[in-house]
């Protein structure tokens, strides 16, 4: 567990050094660049625990809030909350294939989306939300699920082999 | 206690989320400036409903103390614009009488143009009502010309009709003896029938006459309705003046001979108010310059 929390902190170091970088920027398509975060935060929730996906969720946004001088907790809830509902297809169903994935990630990015679009209204700028409606939020739901679909397969291989042990 | 601890074992999961949601709404309230809910906010929302009713109390004294000061202030201007009112009441009135007044002025200065004499028009400035109207008194003297037993007229109904004659001459107001004055006898003709008679004041009836005379075979199918003028005889009224329409035809009580006839005068006494003075001198004048009118019927 240990070495999970390690490996985790330190893709979580890397994803947000990425992201507020210009490294990252190199990748980006129309300015908008994939969720990492909510890429790793499903798939913890997924093949490790919701528990744990919950936690890294809410470490992982605060860390983005507070780097990049936003609403400190608005990340941190948004994945907390994503995190949290990986626990709805366990033990239910074995997303073992990239059609399952797709449909997961669907699921929980249009539940990353609502909670967004509720925290925003309240605590965002109408302008501000208004541009991630028009112009951001669907590019980057084809962009990070193109992204997450070779991280799905990492994770699955890397999981099956755990268990198979 | 064990029914606690277990409680918590069992939503483990729940009750981190609900924390870590608090712990981030809390973070999200204390520490964005730009956030469109902070603390204060919602500290507001929650005291937002008692505002509201202390605010509709507070307002619901402070309009009924308004209404009654409005109330008081209305009422004001209700009598102002009362007073304004009446005001323009006596304008408008005011507005008519001389709209009334120049009516008249100019159909006595029309009159003035379409005589042969020279002319003074004078305004009624006393009358006699209890008396019928005997006497009427003039604004204008003999400072003005006027001499005694000048034929006085007037215009009514697009006429030139015959009110009676100066009586008496002062400086500055003169007296006319109206035709209703029983001491008033005018030559006069029946213009139907050309027949002369004598109009003999009366003043039994307001602005009715008797006219004396008529020879008995004009009885009253024939000179119903007939115009009376005056006829030129007398020394002091030119011919052709309108005095009035014949109204009934009776016996003569006086003379076997004659009938009489009650002439309804055309001028309204009671209610003329201006007047033309003919300056006339009956010593020199010749009265035939003026001529009768065609009969005129019903």
């Amino acid at each position: 567990m240990i070495k999970k929390i390690i490996i985790n902190a330190l893709c979580l170091l890397a994803i947000v050094t990425l992201q507020y970088t210009n490294v990252i920027q190199f990748i980006a398509f129309k300015e908008v660049v994939p969720d990492i975060l909510f890429i790793l935060v499903m798939l913890n929730g997924i093949f490790i625990d919701p528990m744990f996906a919950m936690i890294f969720g809410t470490a992982g946004g605060i860390l983005f809030d507070v780097m990049g001088g936003g609403i400190v907790g608005f990340n941190g809830l948004i994945y907390a909350t994503v995190g949290y509902l990986t626990f709805l297809p366990q033990k239910r169903i074995d997303i073992d294939n990239t059609i399952l994935h797709i449909l997961a990630f669907i699921l929980y990015f249009i539940i990353k989306a609502s909670v967004y679009l509720i925290l925003g209204s309240i605590f965002l700028e109408k302008a501000e939300l208004g541009d991630y409606l028009k112009n951001r939020m669907l590019i980057e739901a084809v962009y990070t699920l193109l992204l997450s679909i070779p991280i799905f397969h990492i994770y699955h291989k890397v999981c099956s082999r755990k268990n198979s042990f | 206690m064990s029914r606690f601890s277990g409680f918590v074992a069992k939503r483990r999961r729940g009750i981190t989320y609900i924390i870590i949601a608090i712990v981030c709404v809390l973070l999200m309230l204390f520490t964005n400036k730009g956030a469109v809910v902070t603390g204060k906010k919602i500290i507001f929302s929650f005291a937002y409903p008692f505002q509201v009713t202390f605010s509709s109390i507070g307002k619901f004294f402070g309009n009924t103390v308004n209404s009654i000061s409005r109330l008081k202030k209305m009422e004001q201007e209700f009598k102002q614009t009362q007073t304004e009112l009446e005001q323009y009441k006596k304008v408008i009135i005011d507005f008519n009488e001389l709209n009334n007044e120049i009516t008249s002025l100019r159909k006595l200065l029309d009159l003035s143009q379409s005589m042969d004499y020279e002319l003074v028009a004078c305004e009624v400035v006393g009358r006699d009502p209890a008396r019928m109207n005997e006497t009427l008194i003039i604004n204008k003297g003999t400072v003005k010309g006027i001499k005694e037993n000048m034929p006085v007229i007037s215009y009514a109904g697009g006429k030139k009709t015959l009110i009676g004659k100066i009586s008496e001459a002062t400086p500055f107001a003169s007296k006319v003896m109206t035709l209703n004055n029983p001491q008033m006898s005018i030559g006069a003709v029946i213009v139907k029938n050309r027949v002369n008679c004598l109009v003999k004041g009366d003043n039994d009836y307001n602005s009715v006459v008797t006219l004396q005379y008529i020879p008995k075979e004009y009885t009253e199918d024939e000179i119903m309705d007939a115009f009376v003028y005056t006829s030129g005889d007398s020394l002091i009224f030119p011919k052709g003046l309108e005095i009035g329409r014949i109204t009934g035809v009776r016996q003569s009580e006086r003379f076997e001979n004659f009938n009489e006839a009650t002439v309804r005068l055309t001028a309204e006494l009671a209610k003329v108010e201006y007047l033309l003075v003919l300056k006339t001198d009956y010593r020199k004048d010749d009265f035939k310059l003026m001529d009768f009118p065609e009969d005129t019927k019903k």
